[in-house]
């Protein structure tokens, strides 16, 4: 708070303005009236030219270069102010790159966010039924521990749509040096298609999985007016498993798909040895039958040769099992119904339905476009805020300390 | 029978009134702030500077900068001329700032002895004398003073350019007038 004036302060402050003005001025002011009529007559008049000069200048308005502008101005504002404001926007615009490739596009994150994973070992599917033998249809401790290493082999991670496992590499644990092997694969696949397509689609689910030799081992389809489910245990051959899961994949828009491999030859491998295990018998029997002396004990080996023939017929049906597993694949597929879903191959029509979701969409991504704009921008200005602030005042420093220092 | 004229006859001759050249900013007259200042803001600036040629480069500037900045201009921050006033101040102290030595190598202080004491009047003698008294103020007396008798602004307008309030600027201005009648007289 300014102190007031004192009424001789601001006599003596009349005094100068009523001199300057003209006025007559107390007489015990007329001395200090005088001095501020000489101070008025010290001041300093332009030359003629320099006034010409100036005036010419102002009629052009300052169009051309004048050489006396190199005393305008401090230098550093030049200088600043032809880069600080392009340095800002280029950070700016980096940091809005990095924030943007950090948070990552949500494009396609949803299939991969739900694609589930799936035990997968080698997945070479030609000839993977070759050398199965003909066991027990009963496992045995032996095939049970095989079974159980195998899937405490196994391993899962994500599989992206489309993906196909990869073969495991050459001298891996699970490896015992068959060129050939066996491999049981299933895959699951969950589309969402429009109730209105429901029954369609699952008409094609059926149509491929015939056209590529498979058969519908199991199939529940309910579709209503407002809604509807769908699933399916398809058996498709596993050389057509890869074309398969393409051709499903594109009768709807994939919410979830997993695949699932698992190495079955040490069972096919069983299987065999038990069929050749009880050939072996039988001829051996065959002999003993031929050298048979007494009733009794051809008796005793025929019925023995019974015994093993079931053996054979039971280790027979085994590899047939495991052949079957390793040729075909069980292939899982779940319909539902969703009033976005379903595939543009399927119906090409743009509804005005679409038209309010793809606008929701643009409208949801223009949002965050524009709140990362804001949550860049905020702080920015802030700083460019107090940046300026703080020039400013460094320049108001500068200034009263270059009057200080005259 | 002679037609009626119904529009205005026997003007002898035609009006032709110059029309004031209008500036583009609607709050400020440039070319009339100009014309009204030219020669307080040389005299101001030179009263700062204490260097002729120093106060025409700036005074030049000070009007280029004033042009081109003519828009920013805003009547409710004050008047035109505290606003003109305010930029010369600045340009004035930044080439200050820029030459460091600007005062100190300027018009040294009128010497007494040379002008011939019996052939001058008193009147010159007093100016002179005056000359030399404000050559040993400081410079923010300086200021003060070039604002107020040289520039021709009233207190509020020096607050304003200043950076003070008008109590404050009565208050400095008061005491580089008696600063300014100690030097006269000992001087």
């Amino acid at each position: 708070m300014p102190d007031p004036l004192s009424p001789d302060v601001e006599r003596e402050l009349a005094a100068l303005d009523d001199a300057l003005a003209g006025r007559p001025v107390a007489p015990d002011l007329a001395e200090l009236g005088e001095l501020a009529r000489l101070v008025r007559d010290d001041r300093a008049e332009p030359s003629g030219a320099f006034g010409a000069t100036l005036d010419a200048e102002v009629k052009r308005g300052f169009s051309q270069g004048d050489p006396r502008r190199r005393a305008s101005g401090p230098r550093w504002r030049k200088g600043w102010g032809t880069w600080l404001t392009p340095a800002l926007g280029a950070t700016a615009a980096v940091l809005l790159i990095v924030i943007v490739a950090v948070t990552g596009s949500p494009t396609g994150g949803d299939e991969a966010s739900t694609s589930a994973g799936g035990d997968q070992s080698a997945s070479n599917a030609a000839g993977q039924e070759s050398g199965a033998a003909a066991p027990e249809p009963g496992r045995s401790p032996g095939e049970g521990a095989t079974a159980a290493q195998d899937d405490a082999a196994s391993f899962a991670e994500p599989l992206p749509p489309g993906s196909v496992p990869p073969a495991p590499a050459p001298g891996s644990p699970r490896s015992d040096g068959r060129v050939r092997r066996a491999v049981e694969r299933s895959a699951s696949l969950t589309l969402a298609v429009r109730p209105r397509d429901m029954d369609a689609v699952s008409a094609r689910v059926q149509e491929v999985t015939r056209r590529l030799g498979g058969f519908v081992a199991a199939s529940t389809v309910d579709s209503s007016a407002g809604g509807g489910s769908g699933t399916f245990e398809l058996r498709i051959p596993t050389r057509e498993l890869d074309a398969a899961m393409a051709a499903l994949a594109r009768l709807g828009q994939v919410r979830e798909r997993a695949q699932r491999a698992r190495d079955i030859t040490a069972q096919a491998v069983s299987a065999r040895s038990l069929v050749s295990d009880a050939r072996t018998e039988r001829e051996s029997l065959l002999e003993q039958l031929g050298e048979a002396d007494t009733v009794r004990e051809t008796e005793s080996i025929r019925a023995r040769l019974r015994f093993v023939s079931r053996e054979i017929e039971r280790a027979r049906a085994g590899v047939r099992r495991v052949r079957n597993r390793a040729a075909f694949s069980t292939v899982g597929v779940t319909l539902v119904a969703e009033h976005g879903g379903g595939a543009e191959e399927e119906d090409g029509t743009w509804t005005p339905g679409d038209a309010a979701g793809d606008a929701l969409r643009l409208l949801e991504v223009a949002a965050g476009v524009a709140l990362v704009a804001l949550a860049l921008a905020l702080p920015l200005s802030l700083l460019a805020l107090a940046a300026a602030l703080a020039m400013r005042w460094m320049r108001r420093r500068r200034r009263d300390h270059a009057l200080e220092a005259v | 029978m002679p037609s009626r004229l119904s529009r205005s006859t026997g003007v002898p001759t035609t009006v032709i009134a110059r029309v004031p050249i209008r500036s583009s900013s609607p709050g400020l007259d440039f070319e009339a702030l100009y014309r009204a200042a030219r020669d307080d803001v040389y005299a101001y600036v030179a009263t700062l500077l204490r260097d002729p040629a120093g106060a025409e480069d700036v005074t030049a500037a000070v009007f280029e900068r004033a042009y081109r900045k003519q828009r920013t201009y805003k009547a409710s921050r004050g008047s035109e001329r505290a606003w003109l006033f305010g930029i010369a101040r600045n340009a004035a102290l930044d080439e200050l700032r820029r030459r460091k030595r600007a005062a100190a190598l300027a018009a040294e202080p009128a010497d007494l002895e040379a002008a011939p004491p019996e052939d001058a009047a008193d009147a010159a003698l007093q100016r002179a004398a005056v000359h030399a008294a404000l050559a040993t103020l400081g410079p923010r007396e300086r200021e003060l003073i070039g604002l107020k008798f040289h520039a021709g602004l009233d207190n509020a307008e020096i607050a304003a350019v200043v950076g003070v309030s008008v109590s404050n600027a009565g208050t400095q201005l008061h005491r580089a007038m008696t600063k300014l009648r100690e030097a006269v007289e000992h001087a």
